[in-house]
């Protein structure tokens, strides 16, 4: 018996320490360094430097890909910070980020894609430990358990990405860091061409009362720094949408009932596939446009935003 | 707790060391504790549940003392169908209830009836029927003298609650497991490393092979109509390699995890996409459930002693019988129709058991003859799953449409190329393990141990790259 326990625990310790030594010692992988969530550093000095009167946005790319700032900007005369990035970073990140940063007057306005309030998806997947361990922005230590169990899992596949020849690529060493998004923080470039959108299942794992106890923290929390909170609905691809209806009705439910200010509905930004690019999330052009006029326009009615002189 | 979890990596150890260091000279104490456990295990799923299977324990080991004390025949068979009814009826209103009064209020509503029958917003308990043919099995035996009753509560629960069989098999007999669970279980550490190396095996079936599979075919089975013909064919192969690596990647971890505990389990599967007809695929495939429907159905029903009419009677009952067990749908049906059909050429001429050893015994490679065999035999098995994965009649026969287009000659969509790649290579090291209980159990065993650790390391290494979304165990819904 000791011997078997003695083998296997070296079996298992062998990897363990190689890899536990990679994530803390080897930079990011040349590839790791050409991925957009390096953007999120510049994301942060944004929310640290813009100019107050602002609207900061909270969400995944559903608003980097999916929203024009500069129009919000002309339409409220307000400053658009968009945090936008990645989803897979989860909310729970995002709004713990953004909170010591939030200023008096801010309008936060978040815009969860529908999966962070399904499941564990909120607390974050590979994409927040790349933003750790990569980025280098937040730190490990600051995470909550729930976030550190949902990241378990990923941690030997993102060790493992320090060894794998394919990072190291002479494209990727010589690829100057470009940067992708423009001065409000939206993806620069947007897409004429309609891409072969894939459509998402139902969401699972049911409604998640703790991320959107962390959302009614969030709002108390900038409400005492005196800023508010509006909540509102991504632009989601009709085909997708159709597949969790009742679950998407039970996330708007919920908004309501924890007493959000909350703009639209879910029906409101559902989008034909003619509009959509790549994602369910995101938009072409014609796409951004449209969604852009309709989040103004609700901000303008239901949150009764005026244009700041 | 799914098998591939961080729950159950923690959960294992746990358990593992108190049951060989605690409770190490206590048989009484190693089956509390694997009661335990097992109990904990399935309260994870949904604790009210729990309640359920403790009752079924209860009522089937009741119903054994009280058949083997019976004074009279009349009074035995009062407890043994007393046991029957309540297993099936549970079995009844939790998994089938719904299916009859909206099958029935459908056939209504078409000769002009409206009938809205009440139905259940129940979630199905998991392993209900896993552990509901337990219990069969073990009241038929004793009903029928096979076997006398276990006396002893706790080693009788420890029977029908094991947890690495609990959720989804395998089925397994009183005659095998209950003798395990009795005598002294000593640790042969040549057992537990081969426990490992099956655990292993069985969780880059699940997620290298089975949870990256499942992607591409949720994808074309959910959005049928979005793709071309050819898409069609490639996700139904897909979705054939996907239950295949789910299932048995399921029952390898079953079987490696009851092996570290001193426990063998039935076998479940023999490398069932290597058969030559359909017969031998049925030999290979889910075993511990044929031979439980061979047992408790087919051999009662009179087997095949009547001629071809009764052989071929019993055949259609059992795999329309096994098809409604699968799930309260008329696709499982269809699935098992389709089946039945299949096999029947080899019932009728008699040859379905020709092909009873493995194929090319003790060769590298297979004849020609064999390979046409083996790929006949997929196609059939794959275009039956069509059926079993559709959510209803109507999209299995619209998917069946897809795949009859013009487009069944473009170029599918969407493929991963790696994931075909990692499909090959299962493919190659399942074929040159066919000859033992799992692929990997002589793999490279005459390799220096470097070499094997190498090679273990690189399936952890695969089965932490290739982790895709997390797929629910398929056979957990039965």
């Amino acid at each position: 018996m000791k011997d078997f326990l003695f083998k296997f625990t070296l079996f298992l310790l062998i990897p363990f320490s190689v890899l536990t030594a990679a994530v803390l010692w080897i930079p990011a992988t040349p590839k790791a360094k050409s991925s957009m969530l390096f953007e999120q550093l510049k994301k942060d000095s944004l929310l640290k430097n813009v100019k107050s009167p602002r609207i900061v946005m909270i969400g995944g790319s559903n608003l980097s890909m999916s929203l024009n700032s500069q129009s919000i900007k002309d339409s409220l005369h307000l400053n658009p910070v968009n945090m936008g990035l990645h989803a897979a970073i989860g909310l729970v990140f995002m709004l713990d980020h953004a909170e010591p940063y939030i200023r008096k007057g801010d309008i936060v306005l978040v815009v969860p894609e529908y999966a962070q309030l399904y499941g564990d998806f909120g607390y974050g997947e590979k994409e927040l430990l790349l933003t750790i361990f990569d980025v280098k922005s937040g730190k490990f230590s600051d995470l909550g358990w729930r976030q550190i169990k949902n990241l378990l899992p990923f941690f030997p596949k993102y060790a493992f990405t320090k060894f794998k020849p394919s990072e190291y690529k002479k494209r990727f060493r010589l690829l100057k860091v470009q940067t992708t998004f423009n001065e409000y923080g939206d993806w620069g470039k947007r897409f004429d061409s309609v891409k072969n959108t894939t459509t998402y299942d139902a969401l699972e794992g049911g409604l998640n009362k703790n991320i959107l106890a962390k959302m009614k923290d969030f709002e108390q929390a900038i409400a005492q720094k005196g800023a508010k909170m509006i909540v509102s609905f991504p632009a989601y691809q009709e085909a997708s949408f159709n597949n969790s209806v009742p679950m998407i009705k039970d996330i708007e439910d919920a908004y309501r009932n924890n007493g959000f200010t909350v703009i639209g509905n879910p029906e409101k930004y559902k989008f034909k596939n003619d509009l959509m690019y790549d994602t369910p999330y995101h938009l072409n052009a014609k796409g951004v446009t449209i969604r852009t006029k309709m989040l103004i326009q609700d901000l303008k009615k239901e949150a009764h935003l005026k244009p700041v002189n | 707790m799914l098998f591939n979890s961080l729950g159950f990596a923690i959960f294992l150890p746990i358990v593992f060391l108190l049951y060989w260091f605690v409770a190490k000279r206590n048989l009484k104490l190693q089956n509390i504790l694997l009661l335990v456990s097992s109990y904990y295990f399935y309260a994870c799923w949904d604790y009210r549940f729990l309640f359920l299977l403790v009752f079924s324990t209860l009522l089937d080991y009741y119903t054994g003392l009280k058949m083997q004390d019976a004074k009279s025949e009349p009074l035995k068979k009062f407890w043994f169908w007393l046991s029957i009814s309540v297993n099936l009826g549970f079995l009844g209103v939790f998994k089938y209830y719904n299916f009859f009064a909206e099958s029935l209020a459908a056939s209504l509503s078409t000769i002009g009836f409206e009938a809205n029958f009440w139905t259940l917003k129940v979630i199905l308990p998991v392993g209900i029927s896993f552990y509901t043919f337990h219990g069969l099995s073990y009241v038929i035996d004793i009903y029928k003298g096979r076997i006398k009753p276990e006396r002893n509560f706790i080693d009788y629960s420890v029977f029908v609650s094991f947890f690495p069989l609990l959720v989804a098999g395998p089925i397994e007999r009183a005659t095998h497991l209950l003798p395990q669970i009795q005598q002294k279980r000593v640790f042969i550490k040549a057992n537990a490393i081969d426990g490992l190396r099956q655990i292993l095996w069985g969780l880059f079936k699940k997620i290298v092979i089975a949870d990256n599979c499942a992607e591409y075919a949720n994808m074309v089975f959910n959005n049928s109509g979005e793709y071309s013909g050819s898409t069609h064919i490639v996700a139904a192969i897909f979705f054939a390699f996907q239950i295949y690596g789910d299932f048995s990647g399921y029952s390898d971890i079953a079987l490696g995890t009851a092996r570290l505990f001193g426990i063998d389990l039935l076998r479940n599967f023999a490398y069932p996409y290597f058969s030559r007809d359909i017969a031998e695929f049925w030999r290979r495939w889910h075993i511990s459930l044929s031979t439980w429907f061979r047992d408790y159905l087919y051999i009662p029903l009179g087997g095949s002693k009547g001629g071809n009419w009764m052989r071929v009677r019993n055949t259609f009952i059992i795999f329309l019988v096994s098809g409604f067990w699968h799930g309260a749908n008329w696709t499982f049906i269809a699935w098992g129709f389709l089946n039945a059909l299949f096999i029947m050429p080899s019932i009728v001429f008699g040859t379905n058991r020709n092909n009873l050893e493995t194929v090319a015994q003790g060769k590298t490679f297979a004849s020609i003859r064999e390979i046409g065999n083996i790929l006949l035999t997929f196609a059939m098995s794959t275009f039956a799953w069509i059926f079993f994965r559709s959510k209803d009649m109507a999209s299995a026969f619209h998917f069946i449409g897809e795949i009859f287009s013009t487009s069944v000659f473009s170029k599918p969509q969407n493929i991963r190329n790696e994931i075909v790649w990692l499909m090959v290579g299962f493919v190659i090291i399942e074929w040159l393990g066919r000859e033992q209980k799992y692929a990997l159990e002589r793999f490279g065993m005459n390799w220096p141990r470097p070499f094997r650790w190498a090679f273990y390391y690189l399936i952890l290494f695969l089965v932490f790259e290739y982790t895709g979304v997390d797929q629910q165990f398929i056979y957990f819904q039965f």
